[in-house]
C-alpha cells in the first residue's frame, strides 16, 4: 500500500492462539474507549475523522476459516491515513461492504459476508498459518509473509463493489439501526463526507449499546453519526438528531426527531450563530441543573 | 468508590483464553436472581452487561437449539469488558463489578504491544479486588491422560502465568493487610457430576486433578499471605450450562509441530433434552463473597470490606439483612475449603 497510510490485519489461526496482528500493530488501540458500548466479537465499527486524517477500526468481520476446535474466525481491519486520498476512498469501500453485510447478521456464529469473503480470498488459510507461525518464531514483524500483509489487504479491498448505497446526509448527527435500509445508506453518505470531502466527524457502529447510550457515546463529539448493530438494531429507523439528545426533548429517545439540516458552508464544525447558540444553552442548562441539584448525565 | 446509593465491589478474574468467563458470569447472574426470589432484592445486569449477556444468551441457544455443542462457538474475548451486575433494594445497590479480558493477556508475548496500557489498568483492577476468581476448564484437566497430554493441560491453563497474577494479588493484599478470597472454580463440570441430571460422578478426580493442578498457585497465594489473616481460598465446581455432556474429547499435535509442541484440544457435547441451560454451583460464590462482606465486620483495621460494612450500616438497613441472610446459606457439598 502506499505510504499515505497503513493498514493492520488482525486475526487467529488453526492453533486457537489469541487474536493477533499479523505483523505490525497499531500504535493506540483508539477504538477501546468504546469496550462497553460493543462486543468487539461481533460487527463494531469505530471511525474518526479530524484534521484531514482518518483512523478507521471494523471488527467482527466473519471468515470462513475455522479453527480446530470448529470455532469460526474472524478478522479485525484497522486503517489509518488522510482524507480525500485513495486510502479514504478504499476505507469507504470497505466501510460500506461492511455496513451492507450487516443485513446477514443473526444472533449466534457469524457467517462469512463480503468483506470477509474478499479478505478470505487474499488471506487463505495456508498464508495466515505461514504469518502466524512467522509471528511466534520471530521477533521481526515485517519480514517473510509478513511483509505482504498490506497489499493482500489492498487487494482484498479492490476487489470489492464499488457502488457503497450512499444516500445523501446532510445532517451533524445521526443514529439509526441496522435492519433500516435508510439508516445504512445514510451512514454510508456521512461516511462519505468526512473520508472523501475530509469533514470532522465519528462514526459507531455498536452492538450493546442503545439509544439511551447517545450522549455518553458521543455527546462531546462535533458530528457524529451512529448506527446500532445489535439487538435494538432490529428497530428499523434511522433519525436524525438533534446533539446531545436531550430527554423529552425533540430528538431525543422520549421525543419527536428533529434535525439540523447543514447547508454546504456549515458542514465543518465552527463558530456559526446556531453553534455559539447551542454553547449557550448548554451553559445555561449547566448552571440550571446546578441550582437544581440535578447530577450530569455522565457523571 | 461509591455514591450516595451504591458502591461498588471489584471482582478480578484471571482465567485461561476460551475458558469460558462470559458463561461463568452468566451463570453466576442466573443463580444469584434464583437465591433472592422471593426477598426484597434483586439483582440484575445493568447498563450494556444486560445487551452482552443476552448476546450469550443468544449465542448460547443457537448452539444448544442444533443438538451439538461447542463451547468454542460461543467466540473468545478480544477486549476488556466490566460486567457489572447491581444487587439493589429501594434504591441502593452493590454494583458488583467483574472485569473479563482476553485470557491471552496473561501471556507477554501474546498479548500486543497496543495493549500494554490496558493491561495496567486490568493489573490495577485485579490489585485492587477483594475476591480472585480462577475460571478452570474441568474437560482439559479431566481429559488429560497422557503425559503430552497432561504437559498441554497445564499449558492451556496458564497455571504459570496464573501463579504469578496470584502471587502479585497475594502480596498486595498482605501489603495493605487486607483479607482476601480465592475462588478456584472448575466449570463445565456437568459431565462429572451426578447431581444435575448427568449420571457419572468423577466429582472426586477432579477435585484431586484441579487441586493437584493448582497447588502452585494455591502455594504462592499461601505464602505472600502468610502473615495476614482472612485469607480464605475455596473450591466451587460449576455447571456452566447445566444441560450438556461431554461426548468427546480429542488432543492433537498440530501438522508439521515437533514432539514437544503443545497439542490441541477439542471437546464436543451433546444436549440433554430439553436443551434448556440449568446452571449450578455458581450461585455459592455470590454467597462466599457475602461471606467474606460479614466477617469483615469483626476485623478492626481499615479497608474496603470494613468501608462497606460500615457503609451497609449506615442506613442500608435492607440491603445489608440481604447480604448478611445471603451469608448464612448453605455452601452445599460441592464446595470445599482448602
Amino acid at each position: 500500500m502506499g505510504s499515505d497510510h497503513t493498514a493492520y490485519l488482525m486475526t487467529a489461526g488453526l492453533s486457537s492462539d489469541d487474536y493477533r496482528f499479523l505483523g505490525r500493530a497499531p500504535k493506540e488501540a483508539f477504538w477501546r474507549r468504546y469496550a462497553d458500548y460493543t462486543s468487539f466479537e461481533r460487527p463494531s465499527a469505530v471511525v474518526f475523522c479530524k484534521d484531514g486524517a482518518f483512523r478507521a477500526y471494523l471488527s467482527g468481520i466473519a471468515s470462513a476459516r475455522k479453527d480446530r476446535t470448529k470455532t469460526p474466525l474472524r478478522y479485525t481491519l484497522v486503517m489509518e491515513g488522510q482524507a480525500r486520498t485513495p486510502a479514504a476512498e478504499s476505507l469507504l469501500f470497505a466501510l460500506a461492504a461492511f455496513v451492507g453485510d450487516l443485513v446477514h447478521v443473526k444472533p449466534g456464529p457469524l457467517s462469512p459476508a463480503s468483506l470477509g469473503e474478499a479478505l478470505d480470498k487474499t488471506f487463505p488459510e495456508e498464508f495466515v498459518e505461514a504469518a502466524l507461525s512467522h509471528l511466534r518464531d520471530t521477533d521481526s514483524k515485517d519480514t517473510g509473509p509478513l511483509a505482504e500483509v498490506e497489499s493482500r489487504i489492498e487487494k482484498a479491498i479492490a476487489a470489492l463493489p464499488r457502488d457503497t448505497h450512499a444516500a445523501d446526509c446532510h445532517v451533524r448527527f445521526f443514529c439509526g439501526g441496522r435492519a433500516s435500509e435508510s439508516a445504512r445508506a445514510t451512514l454510508v453518505g456521512y461516511a462519505e463526507r468526512l473520508l472523501i470531502d475530509g469533514e470532522a466527524g465519528t462514526i459507531l457502529i455498536v452492538n450493546l449499546a442503545s439509544r439511551e447510550h447517545l450522549e455518553l457515546m458521543g455527546g462531546t463529539e462535533p458530528s457524529c453519526g451512529v448506527l446500532f448493530a445489535g439487538e435494538s438494531g432490529e428497530e428499523a429507523h434511522s433519525d436524525p438528531l438533534e446533539w446531545p439528545p436531550k430527554k423529552g426533548f425533540p430528538g431525543s429517545p422520549k421525543g419527536l426527531p428533529r434535525a439540523f439540516a447543514l447547508r454546504e458552508v456549515q458542514a465543518e464544525p465552527g463558530l456559526s450563530i446556531p453553534h455559539l447558540g447551542r454553547i449557550i444553552l448548554r451553559a445555561l442548562r449547566s448552571v440550571r441543573d446546578f441550582f437544581l441539584g440535578r447530577r450530569p448525565a455522565n457523571s | 468508590m461509591s455514591d450516595e446509593g451504591n458502591i461498588e465491589f471489584k471482582v478480578a478474574i484471571l482465567g485461561p483464553r476460551r475458558v469460558g468467563k462470559t458463561s461463568l458470569i452468566t451463570a453466576l447472574l442466573s443463580e444469584s436472581q434464583k437465591l433472592l426470589a422471593g426477598t426484597p432484592v434483586s439483582i440484575a445486569s445493568v447498563g450494556t452487561t444486560e445487551a452482552r449477556i443476552a448476546q450469550h444468551k443468544n449465542d448460547l441457544r443457537g448452539s444448544l437449539l442444533a443438538g451439538e455443542f461447542h463451547p468454542g462457538a460461543l467466540g473468545g474475548t478480544q477486549a476488556p469488558f466490566t460486567f457489572t451486575l447491581s444487587m439493589s433494594v429501594n434504591k441502593t445497590a452493590i454494583v458488583w463489578a467483574i472485569l473479563d479480558y482476553p485470557g491471552g493477556w496473561l501471556d507477554a508475548r501474546t498479548r500486543g504491544s497496543e495493549n500494554d496500557a490496558e493491561w495496567e489498568r486490568c493489573k490495577r483492577w485485579i490489585s485492587e479486588s477483594p475476591v480472585l476468581l480462577l475460571p478452570v476448564d474441568a474437560s482439559v484437566l479431566m481429559e488429560a491422560t497422557l503425559k503430552r497430554e497432561k504437559i498441554t493441560a497445564q499449558h492451556l491453563l496458564q497455571i504459570g502465568q496464573t501463579e504469578e497474577m496470584a502471587r502479585e494479588w497475594a502480596k498486595g493484599r498482605a501489603v495493605a493487610k487486607q483479607p482476601g478470597l480465592v475462588v478456584i472454580a472448575p466449570v463445565k463440570c456437568e459431565s462429572y457430576f451426578n447431581d444435575n441430571g448427568g449420571l457419572v460422578d468423577k466429582n472426586e478426580e477432579l477435585y484431586r486433578r484441579v487441586v493437584q493442578a493448582y497447588k502452585p498457585v494455591i502455594d504462592a497465594v499461601r505464602q505472600e499471605m502468610s502473615g495476614t489473616t482472612g485469607l480464605s481460598i475455596q473450591y466451587h465446581p460449576v455447571d456452566t450450562f447445566g444441560c450438556v455432556e461431554l461426548q468427546s474429547a480429542e488432543w492433537r499435535a498440530p501438522d508439521g509441530s515437533s514432539e514437544q509442541a503443545p497439542l490441541l484440544f477439542s471437546a464436543t457435547y451433546i444436549v440433554r433434552p430439553p436443551g434448556q441451560p440449568n446452571p449450578k454451583g455458581a450461585g455459592g460464590i455470590l454467597v462466599s463473597i457475602c461471606r467474606q462482606i460479614v466477617e469483615a465486620q469483626s476485623g478492626k483495621g481499615r479497608g474496603f470490606l470494613s468501608e462497606l460494612w460500615a457503609w451497609l450500616t449506615g442506613g442500608k438497613r435492607r440491603l445489608r439483612q440481604a447480604v448478611e441472610d445471603l451469608s448464612a446459606v448453605p455452601l452445599g457439598n460441592r464446595v470445599r475449603m482448602l
